[in-house]
């Protein structure tokens, strides 16, 4: 997994990081999503198409992690959000750790003076039945929905 | 690129000819009405023009706005136009989809583009089409025997979102109470305590702006502005709050069903049009007798406000997103642990808005 990037899955999936955490929604899914500082900082890395290797260099950067910790979580959040359908896989760095054509050094992690906490993704899907209408049954002879 | 629910690209023609439809079908039913009816407001510092034919819509649209009423119109930057076909007897306009085809619920890509939003709403069977270039909005409906009552609390919805976010402003699931000096916005999702804290301010005699939707315009200092007069309540909050009683509007639904308590009619002292922004509160109902604030990040602020406003307003885009991270920045959040004693549940709110 080391040389691959991701993107993000399309526009159906919007994010917005404060405080160093990040909420995602899924608008095809209702489906929405926290991530935890570490996990926020995987999440930028994936924004900014980095090499999963150098996400896991910048995750071990920022908070003097070994190696072997750090490829194991970042790559178990990335197996996660796969499965979430949230990034999908958007082939191999060129040299620099970053897919064609985006510039290294988009992302500079930050020495965190916090402990660290694996990232986490937390799901959440109490707001699907507002995506769940029931559907048009039948339609009158104007061809509008048909009245109950 | 919108797509037809057959997956083909939608004609460029096609949304700016059902707003056509629309215009000239609507014209037909003023025309039978005796003529447009107009209610002029100003919703959001701007000018807006309710245009209705014939009484039907007018008595179950014009009270959410009341509180909003203009002296006069000016030059409107948005006119809506209200029509329903059973009370004027204009016929319905023609489906913007292929005859034979079922639609769907919600936004309806064969007559919507860049500009256009055209909508197809669920429980109501309404239609409503909004050009924010040129400020014009359509709403219509077979007929107002399928309005629902908790419909009459927040009409518009879907058109007002859409033509506020192109001015910047985005419209929230959220209640607002405060002063005209600061307000506090209070968010989570239905059920999490937005309303009874929001009632629980009203009975202690504090300004309210929503109750469960306002608009907001983001910036260095945000601006909260109330949309609709309207309050709804279940019976067991009101149960709890006996000086909101008498409040309740001529109109029932279920027993299980929230009721409408129209402020205007009852407490317009207490209606606020708009107040700067001062805090965001993320209530949680104790059941104790006192309450009480403690501070809380703005990700979990964001993490109460943003998912219902997105899922539920038509605000299914990045923009809104960016827009609700940027409020939860710009002031401080709080965790309210809102106790039974309304007085108490203010008193709380008052010690943020400072």
């Amino acid at each position: 997994m080391g040389s691959e990037v991701f993107t993000f899955t399309g526009p159906e999936v919007v994010h917005e990081t404060v405080d160093e955490e990040t909420i995602i929604v899924n608008l095809e899914t209702g489906s929405y999503y926290d991530l935890n500082p570490s996990g926020a900082v995987v999440w930028r890395g994936l924004e900014t198409r980095q090499a999963v290797d150098q996400i896991i260099a910048g995750l071990c950067a920022q908070y003097d992690i070994d190696r072997a910790t750090g490829q194991a979580d970042v790559e178990r959040l990335v197996a996660e959000l796969l499965q979430e359908q949230l990034i999908v896989p958007a082939g191999k760095a060129a040299d620099g750790g970053h897919a064609n054509g985006h510039q290294a050094g988009a992302f500079e992690p930050q020495p965190s003076a916090a402990p660290y906490t694996p990232p986490a993704l937390g799901k959440y899907t109490d707001m699907q039945e507002l995506l769940l209408l029931d559907p048009v049954h039948e339609v009158d002879d104007a061809g509008w929905p048909r009245t109950a | 690129m919108k797509l037809t629910t057959q997956g083909g690209p939608v004609p460029p023609e096609a949304a700016p000819r059902f707003i056509a439809q629309l215009e000239e079908n609507s014209a037909l039913a003023a025309g039978a009405a005796g003529g447009w009816r107009d209610l002029n407001l100003t919703l959001a510092d701007a000018a807006v023009r309710l245009r209705f034919a014939g009484p039907a819509l007018e008595s179950t649209v014009a009270p959410a706005f009341a509180h909003l009423t203009a002296s006069n119109g000016g030059d409107p930057a948005l006119t809506v136009h209200l029509w329903d076909s059973d009370s004027t007897g204009a016929p319905p306009p023609q489906p913007p989809w292929d005859p034979g085809t079922r639609p769907a619920y919600g936004e309806i890509a064969s007559a919507s583009n860049d500009d256009i939003c055209t909508w197809l709403h669920w429980g109501t069977n309404a239609v409503s089409s909004v050009d924010v270039r040129t400020g014009r909005a359509f709403f219509w409906m077979r007929s107002t025997m399928l309005w629902p009552i908790s419909e009459e609390a927040t009409p518009l919805r879907a058109v007002l979102t859409v033509w506020l976010r192109r001015r910047g402003i985005e419209l929230v699931h959220a209640s607002a109470v405060g002063t005209p000096s600061g307000c506090a916005l209070i968010v989570g999702k239905s059920g999490k305590g937005k309303s009874s804290t929001a009632l629980a301010c009203l009975a202690a005699g504090m300004g309210i702006l929503a109750d469960d939707h306002c608009a907001i315009a983001p910036g260095p200092q945000p601006t909260v502005f109330s949309l609709f007069s309207a309050a709804k309540a279940y019976a067991e909050t009101l149960a709890r709050l006996p000086s909101l009683a008498g409040m309740e509007g001529s109109l029932r639904g279920p027993p299980d069903e929230k009721a409408l308590l129209f402020v205007h009619a009852n407490r317009p002292e207490q209606l606020l049009a708009q107040a700067p922004l001062r805090a965001v509160l993320v209530p949680r109902v104790t059941g104790e007798r006192d309450s009480a604030v403690h501070p809380a990040t703005a990700a979990a602020a964001l993490a109460a406000l943003a998912p219902s406003t997105i899922m539920q307003l038509h605000a299914r885009n990045q923009t809104t997103l960016t827009r609700l991270g940027e409020v939860v920045r710009s002031v401080p959040c709080y965790r309210l642990d809102a106790g039974l004693e309304p007085a108490r549940v203010a008193a709380a709110i008052e010690t943020v808005l400072r």
